[in-house]
């Protein structure tokens, strides 16, 4: 999944080129986004985080290696940076969240009641295995990818999708 | 893929943030700018503060130096000018080709 459209990106950022960073920003903010609002369960919070995260990667693109995936490398950027303010962060999101599901308009196809039922079931699983989770089933990585993201062992980042979708499955389940 | 697996995928889909935002980039862009201003703010202020510093320490050897030769004056006041004038960090980096010679020196110091 090496884009070599990305690696030429990360080099004009390298030296100092905003519009390549406007670029990058713009292909991959979705990505990152709907990964920290899915695990924040907050989007104000995970917007805000989101930007910091392309903030600690024009910091930081040399950090990048030339032989990765951009989209793994941002993800793994903004994943460590939920786990770091896990604290403050999640307390807040979690007070947050009721209103926020209320106040939200229903998306088109998706049913309400299925969403609001998988997204406190999303929140109820353990942090690990609810990125485990939104990196495989909804932001498309593989779980060989999804494990480099999280620095965690394969068979751990299967077993958390496996038993992630299983209650998230079992929430849907439940309102019907 | 039975009806309970596509009524989770839409439920985990929904309410995506949009492909293409421009907001979100010019807020990216803002933080960017503002961490550069608080960097030139902390980078000016450490060199203020060593140079008054260095001047504090130095201030009885100047004074002589000065006494000595009264157009050593002058050359205390026009180091006084630059200095202040690159403590601003605008001056100098809107002379042309200043830039590109700190990008290049900065890549030869840290490759």
């Amino acid at each position: 999944m090496v884009s070599d459209d990305d690696r030429e990106l990360i080099a004009a950022i390298r030296g100092g080129s905003e519009p390549a960073f406007n670029i990058l920003v713009d292909r991959h903010q979705q990505a990152v986004r709907t990964f920290l609002r899915r695990l924040l369960g907050n989007d104000a919070d995970a917007d805000d985080m989101a930007q910091e995260t392309f903030l600690a990667a024009w910091t930081h693109a040399r950090s990048f290696r030339d032989e990765g995936d951009v989209r793994s490398w941002l993800c793994g950027i903004a994943w460590r940076k939920a786990k770091g303010a896990q604290r403050s962060w999640f307390r807040r999101s979690a007070r947050d969240t009721a209103h926020h599901d209320l106040s939200s308009p229903a998306p088109g196809g998706a049913l309400m009641e299925d969403r609001l039922a998988v997204k406190a079931a999303l929140q109820a699983l353990p942090l690990e295995q609810r990125a485990a989770v939104t990196l495989c089933l909804v932001c498309g990585f593989s779980h060989s990818e999804a494990a480099q993201i999280l620095g965690t062992a394969l068979g751990t980042v299967k077993s958390h999708v496996l038993r992630g979708r299983e209650r998230l499955r079992e929430a849907i389940e439940r309102k019907t | 893929m039975n009806d309970l697996d596509n009524r989770l995928t839409a439920a985990l889909n929904a309410d995506a943030p949009p492909a293409q935002d421009a907001r979100f980039r010019v807020e990216v862009l803002l933080r960017i700018e503002n961490a550069r201003f608080r960097r030139r703010v902390a980078r000016t202020l450490a060199v203020a503060f060593a140079a008054a510093l260095l001047l504090a320490i130095n201030a009885q050897a100047i004074e002589a130096w000065i006494a000595a030769d009264i157009w050593r004056l002058a050359i205390v006041a026009v180091a006084t000018v630059v200095a202040t004038f690159s403590l601003s960090g605008v001056p100098i980096e809107a002379l042309p080709g200043f830039r590109g010679f700190a990008r290049s020196l900065g890549r030869w110091l840290n490759p």
